[in-house]
């Protein structure tokens, strides 16, 4: 609660960058734990949390879409040698 | 006659003793368990402490190709691959010191004679060498979870499709070689040299990790993100199993020559006296007064150390200055010693960064030492 709070306090009076940071950081370590690292999702929903939660998370075959404050991104399974990248995300 | 029925038999018997070869081939592994009599229980208890804060996934001891300690956590095992985080700027100074060579150059070559788009006033100046030593001068905010408001690293991770391009805008606040400031944006804006050397041939950008350091190696299950424009993440995204990194650990500590063994034919892969310039201490760490966090780094071409400015403490008082470690966020860690040839690799997760490597790399030494 008290890290809840601490967060938002200071998300008010940050710039929203690092809001956009949220869905993107999400997406691309979820990526790579799942289909790079070959672990469990519920492992890996874990291994991507951040001190903020998200406020949805889609799979298909090989690309992970993530929602959190209006902004998504998108991480794509590129090949075993190639791992995952983002293939669509908020810029800085 | 007799001869003409002989032929497909011989081609038959040709056939299966290939495939027994290869069969044989493909089952002996690289890797062989331990009759030696290490417990190596201190690094374990320390490692593996149930009441600790972190997340051991794997540890992994090995000397030459056999092992000596091996062991597996929370879903991970000896076959998937492990985020090496940081640890892959290791890696990244490996093919830098390879790509130098094809190219004959030497690393005082200006990073500006490729990359023509760098903001800095020192921008002339600032050379390969600068970047492997973490001493461009270049304004960069290394920070995490722990301060993610100020972070470069952050911004370059998640919200740039162009890495080196983000690096390339910031301005020098040191000339170049002056100051040592840790920055995975140096890192990534050597691995944009590092595309920018191949110009247009992006296939061959593309392949040379694998063919040129994991294919001889045979490492079988490295994989090496790059960003949205194609260059390799070098900071950060490598990924492989304890036992490829070992590999790794074991090329370095063979001066750059694969296979290990000297009956084999061997080649050449890292030119060892990039290697062996490599593991001396960047003067422009002993000339920065680092903050109490940083006060004792030991740092060479994207290696760390345990070398000591003068007046200064080693980072591990208690373990040999001739150690040579890799580091990575969340506590993984690669360290080498030399004397023993030995490898040890540590993989983990450990979001509140509770993991002592001191104790850790201080145990194994002092059980090494006992040998």
């Amino acid at each position: 609660m008290t890290r809840t709070l601490l967060a938002l306090l200071l998300l008010s009076s940050c710039q929203p960058k690092i809001l956009k940071v949220v869905s993107a950081n999400f997406a691309k370590e979820y990526c790579s734990c799942l289909f790079v690292e070959k672990q469990s999702s519920t492992y890996c929903r874990d291994y991507a949390k951040q001190f903020i939660s998200i406020d949805s998370l889609e799979r298909t075959e090989n690309l992970i879409r993530v929602r959190a404050f209006d902004f998504e991104s998108e991480a794509s399974f590129i090949s075993p040698q190639m791992g995952c990248k983002l293939t669509s995300h908020p810029e800085g | 006659m007799f001869f003409d029925i002989l032929r497909p038999m011989k081609t038959i018997m040709t056939f299966l003793s290939c495939l027994s070869f290869s069969l044989l081939a493909q089952s002996e592994p690289f890797f062989t368990e331990s009759g030696e009599a290490f417990s190596f229980k201190d690094q374990e208890d320390i490692a593996f402490d149930p009441r600790g804060k972190f997340s051991t996934n794997s540890v992994l001891i090995v000397r030459d190709q056999t092992i000596l300690y091996e062991r597996y956590a929370n879903g991970y095992d000896k076959e998937k691959p492990h985020r090496l985080w940081s640890m892959t700027k290791s890696l990244s100074s490996l093919l830098i010191g390879m790509r130098l060579k094809d190219l004959d150059l030497t690393p005082e070559r200006p990073i500006s004679a490729d990359l023509p788009s760098l903001s800095s006033n020192f921008k002339d100046q600032i050379t390969v060498r600068h970047l492997l030593h973490m001493s461009s001068g270049l304004n960069w905010n290394e920070f995490y979870e722990r301060n993610p408001f100020q972070s470069d690293v952050i911004e370059m991770l998640y919200l740039s499709k162009d890495m080196g391009k983000f690096v390339a805008s910031k301005e020098s606040i040191a000339a170049p070689g002056t100051r040592f400031h840790y920055s995975s944006g140096e890192t990534n804006l050597l691995m944009d040299w590092f595309k920018k050397t191949f110009k247009n041939d992006f296939q061959a950008h593309d392949l040379y990790p694998q063919k040129r350091l994991f294919d001889p190696l045979e490492v079988k299950d490295a994989t090496w993100e790059q960003d949205a424009s194609g260059t390799f993440v070098g900071s950060s995204y490598a990924y492989m199993s304890p036992r490829s990194l070992a590999k790794i650990g074991l090329l370095v500590l063979n001066e750059g020559k694969w296979p290990l063994k000297e009956s084999e034919e061997q080649s050449q892969l890292v030119d060892p006296l990039y290697l062996k310039d490599s593991f001396k201490l960047a003067p422009s760490v002993c000339q920065t007064n680092l903050s109490n966090l940083m006060k004792d780094s030991s740092y060479g071409q994207h290696w760390w150390l345990n070398k000591a400015c003068p007046g200064k403490k080693k980072p591990f008082d208690k373990v040999s200055k001739d150690i040579i470690l890799a580091y990575g966020h969340h506590g993984q860690t690669l360290v080498l010693f030399p004397k023993h040839n030995v490898v040890a690799i540590r993989f983990g997760a450990d979001k509140e960064g509770t993991f002592s490597r001191y104790k850790w790399i201080t145990a194994i030494s002092k059980e090494l030492n006992n040998d």
